[in-house]
């Protein structure tokens, strides 16, 4: 069976800046796969293209075998593809479950639909108790989830985190954590953008793909690119070997 | 030659255009504000202008640095109790907030001098000077004269002293400035009032060829903004063009088709370049 | 609770149904009347500028066409006014097609601009065309013969109030109306679930231009005489803005509220706004923004939270 999502040397260029330069890379449906790389490595760019944000130069993008480039965001939404933002984005004037139901509306025929399959993703996230609050009210660390529950609120197969750790402290990054790791039971294929190799990353990534100024620096098992002397020198070298151990 | 005649009372017009036009600009470029109630500075502008010259009989042609000092004031002030409220909020915000300002000035124009028109009548206005084979009103080419004059100052103050570099800093980069010991504010409140300065003063310089009367201000607003459209955001340079370019197409659509259509042909302008060349004309393709 | 919350409907469009019996004044009659038309369009433009937040200021575009149209077809092929503004609800849309398709491209203040600009050169060519007779504006078909003919209007326009008001409810509670306030807080954020939304803001432009084409219309057909400084005023788009604000952007009863104040106090201030009612709408304008953004809704609003807030976190 063909990959979920496929990248083949995608390039996109800002004006002299190469943000994209000729990235490949596979993902299986079921993987929990995470790019890596410092802040302007080309994370979000990547994020964008996939999903329609902005367009690729050249290369294809395949999603279950369709390629992708030039649909729109809310066409690549339709077709599964789920996504967070960096900076974290809920309608303030809404309560919570409101907010998931923007998502659960995609494919629900009436807004008592919507507001079950809201209460579901909810309960998965354990963001059930706050389901009647203003979305305003949230702490960073479940308006972040209540980004997780929109996106999963649409259906999407396949869903791309960016920067889902950001601003998080230990305890929460472990509690996002745990709940990433149940979206495969949620038929849930994960992508997310992290900038640094961290204990909870080498936990849950299957795959891990490190880019470097907009290229692909390395990719396979935690283990393998921690490893890797090409990673260890270019990225990873100042941060990682004063933090000691590896995880 | 009648085309021609056409083109030079175009850039006679433009040249204020581009007078008024610069304010917009100015603030547009440093507080990513359209200021609404730019026409209805202009019109203030007029009726100062007029009553000095009805009062005082101060010549609006000297007077209008007077004017352009005088909205200066005015525009700080304004600047401090209204506008400085809104900054940072939604543009929706703003710009019904500058409308409303707006509303308020064309209003208490009404309430203090009636819907008349007024002119008054310089004994330049009925001269005419020849250039070539082409004539041109006097009162319009001094006009003209002082509008580019106003514009020249201004870009040299922008480039070359301290103050009009720092607001150059804010336009490029408002994200920045602060770090760099700029106050924003403060140069967002001198722009603003150096904005309505411009507005003011290009209608001390109408006043001799036009009428005044609480509404002449309401066309100016998209005018403006057509010719800062036309010019690229936010560029002094691209504002004295823009203004140049408005009024010779003006001009021209006045000789080929009707007087009453230029305005219709300003708006359709307008649309075409937002919507085809959103970088305005001359601007570089934003990434 | 489901049953109270249509208590306050049933109240209003109870009192305006009854009005004749219980207001015989002629005068106050008028005053109703106008204020029916100015919540239709307060409502109609709270669509787009609230719930959608495009801060539409050429709606009078819309207003003028159906006026117009009511007269033009009426002069030209002697249509009833009925059918008039049936071809002005049709024209409206047709032109909210095409100056949505071109203007909701523009973000901020361009989108604005380019709202004044298509209204402003709909207000120019009736202003210089030869057939809408230019300055002097044009003689519109009363919708009903005398006697009563006003009465008559205003029973007429009681449904269209109605209409916009429940387009107004389904809207607060639908998917339409969540997709609406998605697009208003962030367009890449509602893209991200689905949302396309050129077409959702199309589709509340047409919703809009429909509403306020067929009240122009209306305006038409009682007032008998239009002309471009009357039906396609730019004073009037910001009019419609200043109804809705004024009330509650984004409220079911924002716009209503809006409309009633406003008249009432133009009415009651007339004496002393012959000549000030533009520095008084300014004003007003100015006021709602720098110290009530949320309307007079929020208010009421802000009470009702103080008082349930404490049982709310308690349960």
């Amino acid at each position: 069976m063909a990959p979920l999502l496929q990248l083949k040397h995608v390039v996109k260029r800002f004006g002299g800046l190469l943000a994209t330069n000729d990235v490949s890379f596979d993902v299986e449906e079921g993987e929990v796969v995470f790019i890596i790389g410092p802040n302007g490595a080309g994370k979000t760019t990547l994020f964008n293209l996939i999903s329609g944000y902005v367009t690729a130069d050249s290369g294809e993008i395949l999603y279950q075998g369709q390629n992708i480039v030039g649909l729109k965001p809310y066409q690549t939404t339709r077709l599964g593809i789920g996504r967070t933002f960096q900076i974290v984005k809920p309608l303030p004037s809404l309560t919570v479950r409101e907010n998931v139901m923007l998502g659960s509306f995609l494919h629900a025929r009436s807004r008592a639909e919507a507001g079950k399959k809201a209460d579901e993703v909810l309960g998965f996230l354990g963001l059930d108790r706050r389901a009647d609050q203003l979305a305003s009210g949230l702490p960073l660390a479940q308006r972040k989830l209540l980004e997780v529950a929109r996106a999963l609120a649409t259906g999407a197969k396949l869903l791309l985190l960016d920067e889902v750790m950001a601003g998080l402290n230990p305890t929460e990054s472990a509690e996002v954590v745990t709940l990433l790791r149940k979206l495969k039971d949620f038929g849930v294929t994960a992508v997310g953008g992290v900038e640094h190799i961290m204990r909870v990353v080498m936990a849950l990534a299957s795959r891990v793909v490190v880019m470097d100024q907009g290229g692909k620096l390395a990719e396979g098992s935690p283990q393998a690119v921690v490893h890797d002397p090409r990673v260890v020198e270019a990225y990873l070298g100042s941060k990682y070997q004063k933090g000691g151990a590896p995880p | 030659m009648a085309a021609l005649q056409a083109i030079l009372n175009g850039i006679l017009v433009g040249g204020i255009y581009a007078l008024i036009a610069m304010g917009m600009a100015l603030v547009f470029g440093v507080m990513r504000l359209v200021n609404f109630a730019h026409g209805a500075f202009l019109m203030v502008g007029m009726y100062v202008a007029y009553f000095g010259y009805t009062l005082f009989h101060i010549n609006p042609y000297w007077g209008c640095a007077l004017v352009g000092a005088a909205l200066f004031m005015m525009g700080m002030a304004v600047y401090w109790l209204l506008i400085r409220r809104v900054m940072g909020q939604s543009d929706f915000l703003q710009i019904l907030l500058t409308e409303g300002i707006a509303l308020c000035l064309v209003g208490a124009a009404q309430l203090l001098f009636t819907g008349d028109y007024r002119s008054i009548s310089l004994p330049l206005a009925d001269k005419t000077a020849n250039l070539g084979p082409l004539n041109f009103n006097v009162a319009y080419g001094v006009s003209f004269v002082i509008a580019v004059l106003g514009v020249t100052s201004m870009y040299l103050y922008m480039k070359y002293t301290e103050m009009g570099r720092a607001i150059r800093g804010v336009a490029q980069n408002p994200g920045v400035a602060p770090l760099m010991g700029i106050r924003v504010r403060w140069i967002s409140g001198i722009s603003f009032a150096f904005g309505v300065a411009c507005a003011g003063g290009a209608g001390a310089l109408l006043l001799p060829v036009f009428y005044v009367n609480p509404t002449i201000g309401s066309p100016y607003n998209l005018k403006s903004f057509v010719i800062v459209v036309l010019g690229g955001m936010g560029s002094v340079e691209g504002a004295a063009l823009g203004g140049l370019i408005l009024g010779v197409t003006e001009g021209l659509t006045a000789y080929y088709w009707s007087d009453s259509y230029t305005q219709v042909v300003d708006f359709v302008l307008f649309l075409a370049v937002l919507l085809l060349r959103p970088q305005g004309l001359f601007g570089k393709k934003a990434p | 609770m489901s049953r109270a919350r249509f208590l306050p409907a049933v109240v209003f469009f109870g009192l305006l149904l009854t009005l004749p019996w219980w207001l015989r004044d002629a005068y106050l009659q008028q005053i109703v009347f106008r204020v029916v038309i100015f919540a239709i369009l307060g409502i109609a433009w709270n669509l787009v500028g609230g719930y959608a937040g495009q801060l539409s200021l050429g709606h009078v575009a819309y207003f003028g066409i159906g006026a117009y149209s009511v007269a033009l077809f009426h002069e030209t092929w002697d249509w009833n006014p009925w059918l008039g503004t049936l071809a002005g609800v049709v024209l409206a849309c047709l032109a909210a097609l095409l100056i949505g398709s071109l203007t909701f491209r523009l973000r901020g203040p361009y989108f604005v601009l380019s709202t004044i600009a298509a209204a402003e050169i709909l207000r120019l060519l009736a202003l210089n065309l030869s057939f809408t007779h230019g300055a002097i504006g044009m003689i519109a078909p009363g919708f009903f013969e005398e006697p009563n003919g006003d009465r008559k209007t205003y029973y007429a326009a009681l449904p269209l109030l109605f209409l916009a008001f429940a387009l107004t409810v389904w809207t607060h509670r639908s998917r339409f109306g969540y997709y609406l306030r998605a697009i208003r807080e962030n367009e890449d954020t509602a893209m991200a679930v689905g949302i396309n939304p050129a077409v959702e803001k199309l589709k509340a432009l047409l919703f809009s231009a429909a509403l306020v084409a067929a009240a122009g219309a209306l305006y038409a057909g009682v007032f008998q005489f239009i002309g471009p400084d009357s039906v396609l005023a730019i004073d009037m788009s910001v009019q419609m803005a200043l109804i809705a604000m004024l009330g509650g952007a984004a409220t079911v009863w924002g716009p209503i509220v809006g409309a009633v104040v406003l008249t009432v106090a133009a009415e009651a201030l007339k004496t002393y706004l012959e000549r000030a009612h533009t520095f008084f709408y300014g004003l007003l304008l100015v006021l709602v923004v720098l110290f009530l953004p949320g309307g007079l809704v929020s208010i009421a609003k802000q009470r009702w939270f103080r008082r349930t807030a404490p049982r709310a976190q308690a349960a």
